[in-house]
């Protein structure tokens, strides 16, 4: 999960990129309101997510390669 | 007598000389340097991926992506056109509005912070040597020479004769049986555990750093 700050009080909001990225809008505990990922970003942060996953898949594959030697 | 039995090994030259700081020293340093290159790695996607490169100023800027924000707020009453008698207060109304804010990218990604956290080091040698020597030695003796006398003698009318045979046997045998052996083996493992740790303090301070400075959002008018 990460954080970031409520723009209106300052209250710290754990967030969950998946679930951003499925439509899910998280509630600020300090004052109610609700942050969700605009449509326009969706590809902007699909993009980088994707990015991670193929860079840990290589990372446990140099992992195991060197594992073997 | 001199003894001609082979010395034992000596277990202190054995484990002289033994380079023991390249035994431990190496494979740390190796996961040390391991940490070094994903550390590298690391930052080098998360460059790529949270930040846009000006090649023209050499900077980085950080990616913002754009986040809705839904609260209400509390629309105070417009003041009653033309105002009524006897003047009434309208109630404020609570509006539900959506606004957006610029959030970096870099805040809502799950960055990888992978590194080696456990090295364990096992030298284990063992030197033997052994040696024994076993002799069996058997004597036999037995009396097998054979030899016969007699021997006639007389005296007048009397005479005598006196036989006998001795014999005499006699053998040796002999065996020794000598063992000396000498060994040595040794086994060394390094295991080594790596894992996801905690972002370094580093990007958290800059990660915090961009979240604090959210661009503020606006309010909507009240209307007239």
């Amino acid at each position: 999960m990460n954080q970031f700050p409520c723009p209106g009080c300052g209250t710290t909001i754990h967030v969950d990129v998946q679930r951003l990225l499925a439509g899910v809008a998280f509630a600020c505990s300090g004052c109610a309101a609700e942050v969700a990922l605009a449509p326009a970003s969706v590809p902007t942060v699909h993009r980088a997510v994707d990015k991670l996953d193929e860079q840990r898949s290589r990372d446990g594959e140099r992992g195991a390669m060197s594992g073997m030697k | 007598m001199p003894d001609n039995t082979p010395e034992l090994v000596s277990l202190a030259e054995q484990f002289t000389g033994l380079p023991m700081s390249d035994l431990i020293g190496a494979p740390l340093l190796a996961a040390a340097e391991a940490n070094a290159m994903m550390a590298a790695t690391q930052t080098k996607s998360l460059l790529d991926i949270a930040f846009s490169y000006n090649k023209a100023e050499n900077t980085y800027t950080p990616v913002l992506i754009k986040m809705t924000l839904t609260r209400s707020a509390i629309v105070p009453p417009a003041a009653a056109n033309p105002p009524t008698t006897p003047p009434t207060t309208p109630s404020p109304t609570v509006v539900r509005f959506q606004t957006t804010f610029d959030l970096p990218l870099l805040t809502i990604l799950p960055l990888n912070s992978l590194a080696v956290d456990d090295v364990n080091v096992s030298f284990d040698m063992e030197v033997k040597s052994s040696y024994s020597d076993k002799i069996n030695q058997e004597t036999m003796a037995a009396f097998s020479t054979e030899s016969k006398f007699d021997t006639k003698f007389g005296f007048g009318l009397f005479s005598a004769t006196v036989m006998g045979s001795v014999s005499y046997d006699s053998s040796n045998s002999s065996s020794r049986d000598t063992y000396y052996e000498k060994s040595n083996s040794a086994q060394y493992k390094v295991r080594v555990h790596a894992g996801q740790l905690a972002l370094p303090q580093g990007v958290n301070t800059i990660i915090q750093a961009f979240a604090n400075s959210i661009s503020p959002i606006t309010l909507p008018t009240p209307a007239p």
